[in-house]
Order: structure tokens, then sequence, then C-alpha cells
């Protein structure tokens, strides 16, 4: 049976009117002084997510992971005492980078340089010929904490020494979104990454908004998301949460798809969407302030994080994470079908991306006119801009108390 | 000796696709597309239709089969979706895409 394929209202100018309506300023997309604000004001007082709970689900397992814009590789450890804990991973005799790998199982780290040696609960635990140190308190040469929290089995780390949020207050309605989505209990995942010539910003902002797709995904998106009733493909709706941002996607019921596509959208719902009880999914695309988008549908939660690598190269790093291990064949290539249409997708938008950077760079423009549709990227510049407006005006007095 | 190229009765037809596509892991099912002439993919693409279902039908009547036949009949159906995007969804711009695609990496 077709559903109707003209149930499409935008929403109108007017709704998204608060936002603001005057061209933004190309400054923060391109200027290396404002990125080193972002850095300061965002990267390293905010909650970042960073990993999964279950990649350090077992007793003594760890990852790292690099953070560049905050200068930072952080260890994430699950200790023999069953505390999963964040520190810099960084030696405290002489600030050389502790673990050298991505990830494994360890009971302790040991330095390369000096082989200081730290339990995986972060304690100093040896120290080679110590006492040729003067007055050297094992006690007090522990690794760094870092603030770590998680929702729905996402982690988050916060390099803020004293966070001024809980994670909960920070993800305000969001927390309990994300726990009652079928990606809570997700343990398994596909990743896969790519890096890009943009500032993390013109990378972010391609995805909060569809007004590219008609023609950057001509092929790869086609009609699903776009249709005669909504020939642009518009968010049905925008919600904005505090610095957060959601847009629920449209899609095309019309839409008649390859029988190679038809079979991996029929096996991969088998059991879920129509049959599985409790599975649930969203089509809010959620954006995460700073840096993570999550869209959580059923076949596999997709998420993504940009990471700075500098002003104007991000790293960014896909997943999509999965209900339980594929068992069958089926659910093997329906896995395999959902990771491979979303990298094709992302394929095309690398290379605009990159373009329109370099005409960022040019400096031929030095404002952004953003229309109504595009309301995700003004929330966003405007949450940008607001948290390094603040973080200047509190530097600025701090400075001007102490002098 | 290498061990024969060979697929369960019924799946002959892929046989002559296995070397370029039965590849162990997903990063090596990708770039095994993005060497892929359209021809190439089409003729993959044609030959693995017909047997998508069967073959999926085949592989779950057997859940932890270890005969290598039946493992390499796995690989190709996961191989064949590469051929699927190129060919349904791509078309004409496949050749195009596999220079962008290049920056991609599964880890």
């Amino acid at each position: 049976m077709n559903k109707p394929a003209g149930n499409f209202t935008a929403v109108p100018n007017e709704a998204l009117r608060h936002l603001g309506t005057d061209p933004v300023p190309v400054a923060p997309y391109v200027d290396p002084a404002y990125y080193a604000l972002e850095q300061e004001a965002i990267f390293k007082r905010h909650w970042l997510h960073i990993g999964r709970v279950s990649e350090v689900a077992e007793p003594k397992s760890y990852i790292v992971r690099p953070i560049e814009a905050a200068n930072a590789s952080i260890l994430i450890v699950h200790g023999s005492d069953g505390e999963i804990r964040a520190f810099h991973n960084v030696c405290t005799h002489r600030g050389t980078k502790l673990v050298w790998d991505d990830g494994g199982k360890a009971a302790s780290f040991s330095c390369h340089y000096h082989m200081w040696n730290f339990a995986n609960d972060g304690s100093l635990r040896a120290v080679p010929d110590q006492d040729r140190f003067f007055d050297l308190d094992k006690k007090d040469c522990g690794l760094k904490r870092v603030s770590l929290e998680s929702c729905a089995g996402f982690l988050f780390v916060n390099l803020d020494p004293a966070p001024a949020q809980s994670l909960r207050d920070f993800l305000g309605p969001l927390a309990e979104w994300m726990e009652g989505l079928a990606v809570a209990d997700a343990t398994e995942f596909t990743e896969y990454t790519y890096e890009v010539d943009a500032n993390w910003k013109t990378l972010f902002d391609n995805f909060q908004e569809v007004y590219h797709v008609r023609w950057v995904h001509d092929r790869s998106l086609g009609k699903r998301g776009t249709g005669p009733a909504n020939p642009f493909g518009y968010a049905s709706e925008y919600k904005f949460m505090g610095r957060h941002r959601a847009m629920t996607l449209w899609g095309n019921p019309d839409f008649q798809p390859g029988e190679i596509e038809a079979a991996a959208a029929r096996l991969t719902f088998v059991g879920r969407e129509d049959g599985g009880a409790g599975i649930v999914g969203s089509n809010d695309f959620t954006a995460f302030f700073p840096n993570t988008f999550l869209l959580p549908r059923k076949i596999g939660a997709f998420t993504q994080t940009v990471w700075p690598l500098g002003p104007e190269r991000t790293r960014s790093v896909i997943r999509m994470y999965w209900q339980g291990e594929a068992k069958t064949a089926a659910e093997k290539f329906a896995r395999e079908y959902a990771i491979g249409s979303l990298m094709d997708v992302h394929v095309e938008d690398r290379a605009l991306v990159e373009a329109g950077q370099a005409g960022l760079r040019s400096g031929a423009i030095d404002k952004i006119r953003f229309q109504s549709q595009e309301a995700m990227c003004r929330h966003f510049i405007n949450q940008v801009m607001d948290v390094v407006d603040n973080y200047v005006r509190a530097t600025d007095n701090s400075a001007g108390a102490t002098a | 000796m290498s061990e024969a190229v060979d697929l369960p009765a019924g799946f002959e037809a892929l046989l002559p696709f296995v070397a370029h596509w039965a590849k162990p892991t997903r990063q090596a099912r990708l770039e095994a597309r993005l060497v892929s002439s359209d021809a190439a993919l089409e003729a993959f693409y044609q030959a693995g239709l017909p047997l998508l279902e069967p073959a999926l039908a085949y592989l779950d009547a057997r859940p932890d089969d270890s005969d290598p036949r039946n493992q390499r009949l796995m690989l190709m159906v996961l191989a064949l979706v590469q051929a699927a995007l190129a060919v349904e969804r791509l078309g004409d711009q496949e050749q195009g895409h596999q220079v962008s695609h290049r920056y991609f990496r599964y880890s």
C-alpha cells in the first residue's frame, strides 16, 4: 500500500527568526587566533564524546584517544578494582607520553623513558632507583585524572579540572532520550575515519543542513529524502535544547530502491523495525555541543564526532552501533550495506567541504548567509560565539582582578 | 600450495569473481571496488543479483560453518554490497567517487 507522499510542511521562516537573520562572520571558520580561543573555551572545558563503555568492558582493558584540540592524549582504563577512570596519558616524572598503543589490556603501565610504573587505577607503583629522588612521595605522583562520565553507554570526558556542569546537566533532555534508545545497550560497532582540510565547524555544518542534498547526493541518496512534496528534503522539525540541537529527517515513502538495496532494507528490519519488541530508534538527527552527531536508527545508530587537528584540518570518526553480534548471513549483509551506503554519502561531502573551506580562506567573502532551513548551522555558530565570548570576558575579568 | 578456489554447488557463476572480491576485511572489499571499472562492477553485480537471496538462505542454514567454500561465499555476499552501491546508486558517477573514496578508511 502506498503511503501518501504529499505530507510535508516546512518549518516556517518566522518560527526560526529567533535564532537571528543577519549574515554571520567568516573569521571564526578560518582565523587561527579564533581557533586558539575555541581550544581553551570549548575543547578544554566541555564534555566531549570519546568512546563507548563497551570498549573498556573488561577489567584491565584500556583505550588511548588523542584530543589534539586540547593538546591531550587520554587514557581510559577499567581498573582491576572495577572502576573505569580517565587520565592524562602522561608520566608524572617528566611528562612523557605514557602509553603508545591505542588499546589493549594491562595490569599496569610503564613509561618508556625511565620505567616509572603505574597501576591501572592510576597510582604510581614503582620508581627505579627511587632513593636518588629528593623526598619523592609516590602518593603524590599518580596519573592526573580527567573527569569521565557516561550516558547510554557513551563515554564523555571533560578536561576542565572542575567541570562547570555534570554530564547529565550538560545533556539536559537528551540524557533521558538517549537512555531510552536501543543504542543504549549496543556493544558492537563498525568505524571508519577520514580527514579533511577544513575547519571543524565547516565540516560539522555540512551535516547540519539538507539544503545541499538534492545536488551533492543526487545518486547516493537520490530521492530517498526528497520528493515532490519536499523537493529539498528539508527537516520536518527542529529542536533547540540549550547548546544542543536536532532535526527530524524526512523520508520519501514513494522511493523505489534498487534490488539489492531493497533486499538489504528488508533484511535490515526483519525482526527489528517490524517485529522486534522494545527496539527504539528515532529520525532525530541530533547534534551534541560541541562536536558529535547521533542518528539512532534501528538497524544501527550512527555517530559522527569531528576532532579539530588545527584551524583548518579536521578528523571525522564515524561509527554505526549494532544491536548484538551479527549471527546470520542476512544480518552481516544488511550491516555491510548500511555502513557502506553511509560512507558513499560522506565521500560526496568531503570534496565539497574542502571546497567550501578553500573559498572561506581566500577572504573573498567575509560573511556567510544562512537561510532559514540552515537553522542548525546558525544555532551552532551562535553557541560557539557565545561560549568563546563568555570565556574571553571571564579571562579579561580575572586578568583585571589580578592586575 | 594455494587452496583451490571453490564455492558451494549452485554458486559457480560467482567463481570468475572470487579472486578479485573474496577479501577478508571490509577495507579490502572496498579497495576491490576502487580499482574496478564500471564494466567489471556491472558484471559482478549481474552475476550476484540472482544469487544473493539463495546465498543468504544457504549460509543461514549452516551457522558456524567452518567449510572454507561457505566462508568464501559469505565474503562474496559482503563484496556484492560494494558492487551494488556502485551500480544501483552511483552509476556513471562511480569512477569520480573512487578518487574521493581513497581518503576513507575502516578502522
